[in-house]
C-alpha cells in the first residue's frame, strides 16, 4: 500500500482480507482484518498445514511471482480501471492486490488462472474501499458487487483468449474501431492515441466539451456492441 | 478518466461495459508506457523485497481443463488437414502421404521463420524451434529480444509453460499456454482430426507440382500449393508444402499472408525441417527443461 493512500485506515496498518469469509454483505471490519505493519509479513502457512519452506525456495517463489505478475498486470489494471473509474484508486489497489497476493501465494493453486485469483483479491479490496474512499464516492453502493462480478466475467473471458500478452488478447478491438464512423474514430484517436483532453478535442473539432463527451460515450458503446457481436463480450444474461 | 462519464446514464452493468471498453482502449493504445508499467511492478517488488520474507510456492498438478487448441503441433497437422477436401485425386493422394509421414513414429525438429519478423519485445515465432514427436507431443521454444526464453509443450498428458527455466503452468490436458498462431489454426483441436476436418473442405484449392528443386542443395521435392478460395474463409491466403517425394515427409511448410493475433498486417510463416534425429526420451517433459534447483 502506498503511503499516499487516502482512505481512512490508519497509516500504520494495512488491509488484508480474510479468505475464509464470503464477500456478499461485506462491511468494512467484517471480513477485513487490519494488522500492524510489523506483522505484515507473508503468511507462509499454507492451507494444508504443510511446513513453511526454507528461504532457499523463496527465491523461486519471487521469480515465479514476478513472472505471473508481469503476465497478469495489464489485465488486472484494466479490471481495476473499469471498476474504480479512477486512475489513482486503480494504481493503489493494484499495489495492494499484488502485495496481498504475494503474502497469500502459498494458497494459489497453479492449476487455476492467476489473473482470476488476483481479481478475487482485488474485488475484496474494492468492496472494502468503496465505503471509505472518497475517490470512489461516485460509484453506486447498491449493485457494486454485481458490477465487480460482471467485470470479472468479462476479464475471465478475455484472459481465456489466445495471445501471449493482454494486448494480443484484446486485438479484436482494432477491427471494432475500424468499423466506427469517421467522427467516432477521430474522437477515439485523439483521446486515446494522442491523449488529448475533451476540451482540446472540442477545440480541434470545433465542437463543445459536452458533445465530445457524448461522442466518446457513443463510440465506446459501439465498440462494446461490436465486441458482443464478435463473441468477446457475452450478451447480457449469458454466462461469460 | 471520468470527465466524460456524465454524458449518458446507462444501466450499471452497461456502464461497466463502457468503462471496460475505456480501459481496454487504454491498454490497446499502449497508454501505459513501458517505464510506467515497469515502475508499477517495480514498486510491488521493492515492497516485497524490503518488507517480506518469501512465501512458499506449492507445486500442484491440475484437474482437466477446457478443451483448447493452441498447441504448436497444429502448425503441421492442421496444415495438412486443410488440404484434405475437394481437391484433385492425385493431390489428395500426395497429401495423404504427407499426413501419414507426419504420423510416423519419430522425432522431428522444425525451425520457424516469420516475415516480416513478429515480436516487438514479446516472445516471437521468428527463429523459434518446434519439436514434434509421433504427432502426439510437441515443444515450442521461443526467445524474446531481451534474452528471455519461453517453452510451451505438451508431453501427451500434460501441457505446460516454462519461462526462463521456471515452470509457471502445468496442467493435465492441453490447457496451458496461449500461443499466438495464425487465425483458424489456433481454433482447431489437433487431437480431434475429424472435428478439425469439419468445414474445411471448401476453403482451399490445391495443386500438385513436382518433383521440383527444394532449394536446399539440389534435392527434389513434391510441391503442394493450396490457395484459399475466398477472402471470407479464415486462414492464410496460401499454404505451400515441399515434401520428400519418397517418404512424404514435409521439409518445408509455408503459410503465406497469414493473420497473426496482435498484428494487423499479414505475415509469412515458414517451417523448415532441420532434423529427424531422435531426441532424449524425456525431452518433451517439463522436468527436462526446468532449471536445476
Amino acid at each position: 500500500m502506498r503511503p499516499s493512500c487516502r482512505h481512512s485506515v490508519p497509516a500504520d496498518t494495512e488491509v488484508t482480507e480474510s479468505f475464509e469469509k464470503g464477500v456478499h454483505g461485506t462491511r468494512y471490519g467484517d471480513n477485513i482484518e487490519t494488522v500492524s505493519r510489523s506483522d505484515a509479513r507473508p503468511d507462509v502457512r499454507n492451507l494444508s498445514g504443510d511446513e513453511t519452506v526454507s528461504s532457499g525456495q523463496g527465491i523461486d517463489s519471487l521469480a515465479i511471482f514476478e513472472i505471473l505478475m508481469r503476465e497478469s498486470a495489464d489485465s488486472l489494471l484494466a479490471f481495476l480501471r473499469a471498476a474504480a473509474r479512477d486512475e489513482s484508486v486503480a494504481d493503489d489497489v493494484f499495489q495492494e492486490t499484488m502485495l496481498v497476493a504475494w503474502r497469500r501465494l502459498a494458497e494459489f493453486d497453479r492449476a487455476r488462472p492467476f489473473g482470476a485469483w488476483l481479481r478475487g483479491i482485488a474485488k475484496r479490496i474494492l468492496m472494502a474501499r468503496r465505503r471509505l474512499d472518497a475517490r470512489m464516492a461516485t460509484l453506486p453502493l447498491e449493485g457494486f458487487q454485481d458490477v465487480l462480478e460482471h467485470l470479472d466475467g468479462r476479464l475471465r473471458a478475455l484472459d481465456a483468449r489466445e495471445g501471449d500478452t493482454f494486448r494480443e488478447r484484446i486485438d479484436a478491438i482494432s477491427d471494432c474501431v475500424t468499423r466506427l464512423t469517421e467522427p467516432h474514430r477521430a474522437v477515439l484517436h485523439g483521446y486515446y492515441e494522442e491523449q488529448l483532453s475533451t476540451d482540446q478535442l472540442a477545440a480541434r473539432l470545433a465542437s463543445t466539451r459536452e458533445a465530445i463527451q457524448k461522442r466518446l460515450q457513443r463510440a465506446r458503446a459501439a465498440i462494446a456492441d461490436c465486441l458482443t457481436r464478435k463473441g468477446v463480450f457475452a450478451p447480457f444474461g449469458a454466462s461469460p | 478518466m471520468t470527465d466524460e462519464k456524465n454524458a449518458s446514464e446507462p444501466s450499471p452493468l452497461r456502464q461497466a461495459d463502457l468503462d471496460l471498453v475505456d480501459a481496454l482502449m487504454r491498454a490497446h493504445a499502449l497508454l501505459d508506457a513501458e517505464d510506467r508499467r515497469a515502475d508499477r511492478i517495480g514498486r510491488v517488488l521493492a515492497s516485497i523485497r524490503g518488507n517480506a520474507s518469501p512465501a512458499p510456492y506449492r507445486a500442484t498438478t491440475s484437474a482437466p481443463t477446457r478443451s483448447f487448441a493452441a498447441a504448436a503441433a497444429l502448425l503441421v497437422a492442421t496444415t495438412l488437414i486443410w488440404l484434405l477436401g475437394g481437391h484433385p485425386r492425385t493431390a489428395m493422394a500426395s497429401v495423404s502421404d504427407v499426413l501419414t509421414a507426419l504420423q510416423r513414429i519419430g522425432d522431428r525438429t522444425y525451425r520457424l521463420a516469420v516475415d516480416p519478423p513478429d515480436g516487438g519485445g514479446r516472445f516471437s515465432l521468428h527463429d523459434a524451434w518446434l519439436h514434434l514427436r509421433d504427432g502426439t507431443q510437441f515443444l515450442l521454444i521461443r526467445n524474446d529480444s531481451r534474452g528471455h526464453r519461453a517453452i510451451d509443450g505438451f508431453d501427451g498428458e500434460r501441457s505446460f509453460r516454462i519461462r526462463d527455466g521456471i515452470l509457471v503452468e502445468d496442467r493435465v490436458g492441453t490447457g496451458a499456454g496461449r500461443i499466438p498462431l495464425p487465425a483458424r489454426m489456433s481454433e482447431l483441436p489437433f487431437h480431434d482430426l475429424e472435428q478439425a476436418l469439419a468445414g474445411l473442405e471448401t476453403d482451399y484449392a490445391i495443386e500438385e507440382f513436382g518433383p521440383v528443386p527444394d532449394g536446399t542443395g539440389g534435392r527434389k521435392a513434391l510441391r503442394l500449393l493450396a490457395q484459399r478460395r475466398t477472402r471470407e474463409a479464415k486462414g492464410p491466403a496460401a499454404i505451400e508444402i515441399l515434401a520428400d517425394p519418397i517418404t512424404g515427409m514435409p521439409r518445408r511448410i509455408v503459410f503465406d499472408r497469414a493473420k497473426f493475433q496482435g498484428s494487423a498486417d499479414p505475415r509469412r510463416l515458414t517451417l523448415d525441417l532441420v532434423s529427424e534425429q531422435a531426441l532424449d526420451a524425456g525431452f518433451f517433459t517439463p522436468e527436462f527443461h526446468r532449471s536445476p534447483r
